[in-house]
């Protein structure tokens, strides 16, 4: 097709498109569209619009961001490129830390257990019969049962 | 909301400029803008009616469905009202206006994807009068049989078969006559990307309307 009529059928499609400039809404239909507006403004309907839109707008540097990263595709690569190497430098770094950090945990209990003062005695007789409770003693469970320790008079049996 | 005092009508009301009245008194504009962004919605009202027509008929010709235009054109300019803190006023309201009705528009037309349902306005009276009209449903139009109102819904046919941002470069340049500067400023993109937009969407369109195109 060559130049001449291809402009020649634009401009038949360019006269055809003149039907759209003449399709009109209802007559009067202005007049109270500016008034609609207004009262949904009032009423502050903000229906359609959906949330990412109305974050862009409470937040506006983050429309900014958006923008950008829409108009320049390449920058949005970029920063996502960077996004993704910090999350898995991130990732590989808490993937080598955590081996020591294991063995520094065994390490401080072993030496807490160590630290820590001893309870029970496990060579004496009374090993695992003393409570750990120390309102569940012995003694007093003898006050609770009313037990009274009278003195004994002993007199020791000698030769004469 | 606060109403302050009233504004004097300093231009024609939006429904009787003209069509192509693309650039108002842009002092007047930041004036109103300035009120506006205080909460005045006399101010607002009066910005409002300066550019319904054109964002109605951008939206609506996007769509070919007035109810959703009414809807859409509505819902631009709230969101335009609660947005003008974030309008730093590096290019006019109207374009910013604009562009917000654009990616809206764009944005309802993705998520509706194919489910279109057309709506279509009368055709007003001068059309029958329009020498273009006239030449073109002539002996010269292989069709000649085809009324006004069935070229109307071919042509609306066809144009929801252009991609989105094809249709919205058509719209804007061959309907609504705006330059190629205006409409890589209000759809964010390069002169050159217009240009070949506009070649691709007009071949598109020649190629559906064949039947009706000499």
């Amino acid at each position: 097709m060559s130049m001449n009529s291809e402009q020649g059928n634009f401009e038949q499609l360019r006269r055809l498109l003149a039907i759209k400039r003449h399709e009109q809404p209802p007559l009067g239909y202005f007049d109270n569209f500016s008034r609609q507006v207004i009262v949904r403004i009032k009423a502050g309907d903000r229906k359609g619009e959906t949330m990412l839109e109305w974050l862009f707008e409470e937040v506006s540097w983050l429309g900014s961001l958006w923008a950008a990263f829409e108009a320049k595709p390449v920058l949005a690569s970029s920063v996502g490129l960077a996004v993704c190497v910090l999350l898995i430098s991130g990732f590989m770094y808490a993937g080598k830390t955590d081996m020591p950090m294991t063995t520094l945990q065994a390490q401080s209990d072993t030496l807490e257990m160590a630290s820590s003062p001893v309870l029970t005695d496990s060579s004496s007789s009374t090993a695992g019969f003393i409570p750990q409770d120390p309102n569940g003693s012995l003694f007093q469970e003898a006050e609770k049962s009313q037990v009274k320790a009278e003195p004994v008079s002993f007199t020791p049996i000698g030769p004469n | 909301m606060i109403m302050a005092e009233p504004v004097s009508r300093m231009a024609p009301k939006g429904q009787d400029a003209p069509a192509d009245a693309a650039a108002p008194a842009s002092v007047d504009e930041m004036t109103l803008v300035k009120r506006a962004r205080k909460g005045d919605l006399v101010a607002y009202d009066e910005l409002v009616r300066r550019y319904q027509e054109r964002i109605y008929a951008t939206v609506y010709h996007m769509t070919s469905n007035h109810e959703d235009a009414n809807d859409l054109a509505q819902e631009a300019f709230i969101k335009a009202f609660h947005a003008l803190k974030s309008f730093k006023g590096g290019s006019s309201f109207y374009t910013w206006v604009y562009r917000i009705a654009v990616n809206k528009t764009i944005n309802f037309l993705k998520q509706r994807k194919n489910r279109t349902q057309i709506s279509l306005n009368d055709l007003d009276l001068n059309a029958e009068h329009d020498p273009d009209l006239v030449a073109l449903v002539s002996d010269k139009t292989p069709r000649r049989d085809i009324d006004l109102a069935e070229l109307q819904e071919k042509l609306n046919i066809a144009m929801q078969k252009l991609s989105e941002q094809h249709r919205m470069v058509v719209t804007l340049h061959d309907v609504q006559g705006l330059s190629h500067e205006e409409i890589a400023e209000i759809m964010d993109c390069n002169i050159g990307t217009v240009r070949s937009r506009l070649f691709y969407a007009r071949q598109q369109l020649q190629a559906y309307l064949s039947d009706y195109l000499k």
